[in-house]
């Protein structure tokens, strides 16, 4: 299990949510992840404001949230995210989670980590044939969850 | 099954005609000699089409047609029958061609004055809808448990970098978690179908609408849970922010609350009124934060705030499906 820094565990928690702070030198992601946007796909605004907070603790530049695929299409345009972060099951009637994060990582092997209540055996064979590097973790989620998440998906094919 | 015997066969066959299970008679070269009422409606053969033919061309799935022949070689060889006298959930076949779940019990008996097995077979497609819905229900049921377990966590962390000190903190976390708690209340009456914007106004505001400061007037708009939901939190916060800082901290101070609902949307105005010398505060809190994200994020609508001099005044629309006459 991954475990942050004490020195760095100290330095969060004085940025607004609206105004993350660029701690990419305290934080356990690398630099060249945290330069590029993270994409958040949540449908629960509050959920999605927990994830944009923590994110913005974990030092990422620009997070964009979304709560639908077609939503994160129309704030990305053209531009790839470094990272995804996306909840499942994101409603009645629309792409789940798994879909919309396929379609915004495209063909890149973008790393991506699941959210979510309870991935079943279905979702995770659809996770683990779609996304090379993905990381499913529990909700609710923690600083440290998503982080160890987030470098679980970047170090490649899942372990769990 | 024991019966005296000098009971009249021909009695026996009515009463199994009569049975509220499909009952099935086999002869033990496996062909069909029996058939009742309820066999009939069950797998859509009348005897006269069912008799003398395979019990395992006409109601055993094709699947299982090879274990049957097989057992019942055996059971003829050996006198050995592991399926007799004992209670099976297996799967029988229609005539139409699909599978029905039933719960099965085989006998042997000489009743009809011959060796026959004697096979009860009850339809328990109901009992197995209701254990689907059940599963469902759960797995329903624990999706949102983590969801809300989510959501509280979120409100938690935002509201512990709002506070200034431990107290407010308590204060303001618990009293946001109330107001979702009424929400539940309301949706619990409602079993989760749409309730009304009304109950919820009342519930949240009705404690503070004494000398008559708070004017409420609306239709009979009715929310979907989970719109219902995300106004609980926005109320909560423009309710806590009018007791601040708003119409709730002065004596002159009024609410009007009012919504109408209208091919499919919704619009909410929230006007503050009787305050003096009220201006933008210069940097947004949790709860200005929350109302916006809920409208846009929860709502998929769009506010409007506007500083009057007298007081402050929202104006929300969002699509809302239902409505009540």
């Amino acid at each position: 299990m991954y475990r942050l820094s004490p020195a760095w565990a100290a330095s969060r928690g004085d940025g607004g949510p609206t105004a993350p702070m660029a701690r990419s030198a305290g934080s356990p992601l690398p630099a060249e992840l945290l330069a590029r946007p993270v994409l958040v796909i949540e449908d629960e605004a509050l959920l999605a404001w927990m994830l944009e907070s923590l994110l913005g603790d974990l030092g990422f530049a620009e997070i964009v949230m979304a709560a639908s695929e077609s939503e994160a299409v129309r704030l990305l345009g053209d531009r790839s995210p470094g990272a995804i972060v996306s909840d499942i099951n994101l409603g009645v009637g629309v792409p789940d989670g798994v879909e919309a994060a396929g379609t915004l990582a495209g063909t890149a092997a973008i790393p991506v980590v699941f959210v979510t209540a309870h991935a079943g055996p279905v979702n995770r064979a659809r996770i683990a044939e779609a996304f090379p590097r993905h990381a499913i973790v529990a909700k609710p989620v923690a600083l440290e969850t998503l982080a160890a998440g987030l470098l679980a998906a970047l170090d490649g094919p899942s372990v769990h | 099954m024991i019966a005296s015997p000098d009971l009249d066969k021909a009695s026996l066959g009515a009463v199994l005609k009569t049975a509220l299970d499909a009952v099935v008679v086999m002869r033990l070269d496996g062909t069909i000699a029996g058939w009742n009422d309820v066999a009939e409606r069950s797998f859509g053969w009348s005897f006269a089409e069912a008799q003398g033919r395979r019990m395992s061309e006409i109601i055993i799935p094709h699947r299982h047609r090879a274990s049957h022949e097989r057992g019942l070689a055996h059971y003829l060889a050996t006198g050995e029958g592991p399926v007799l006298d004992r209670h099976i959930e297996i799967e029988a076949l229609h005539r139409a061609g699909h599978e029905v779940p039933i719960e099965l019990s085989i006998t042997r008996t000489e009743q009809f004055g011959e060796p026959v097995f004697l096979g009860f077979l009850r339809d328990i497609s109901e009992r197995r809808e209701a254990e689907r819905r059940q599963e469902l229900l759960i797995g329903e049921l624990n999706h949102r448990v983590r969801n809300m377990l989510g959501v509280i966590s979120s409100i938690a962390h935002q509201s512990s970098r709002e506070a200034a000190d431990l107290p407010s903190f308590t204060r303001n976390f618990t009293g946001r978690i109330a107001a979702l708690g009424r929400a539940h209340d309301i949706l619990t009456a409602t079993v989760w179908e749409p309730a009304p914007l009304a109950s919820l106004v009342e519930s949240l505001a009705g404690p503070y609408r004494n000398e008559d400061r708070i004017s409420v007037a609306g239709d009979a708009a009715a929310l979907k849970p989970r719109e219902l939901l995300a106004m609980s939190m926005i109320l909560h916060e423009l309710l806590i922010n009018a007791l601040k800082y708003g119409a709730l901290s002065t004596p002159t101070g009024r609410i009007a609350i009012e919504w109408a609902s209208e091919n499919g949307r919704l619009g909410f105005g929230w006007t503050e009124s009787g305050l003096a010398d009220i201006a933008e505060p210069e940097r947004s809190g949790f709860g200005s934060k929350l109302i916006d994200l809920g409208v846009r994020h929860d709502l998929g609508g769009t506010i409007e705030r506007r500083w009057n001099p007298d007081g402050v005044a929202y104006r929300l629309e969002f699509p809302s499906g239902v409505e009540r006459p």
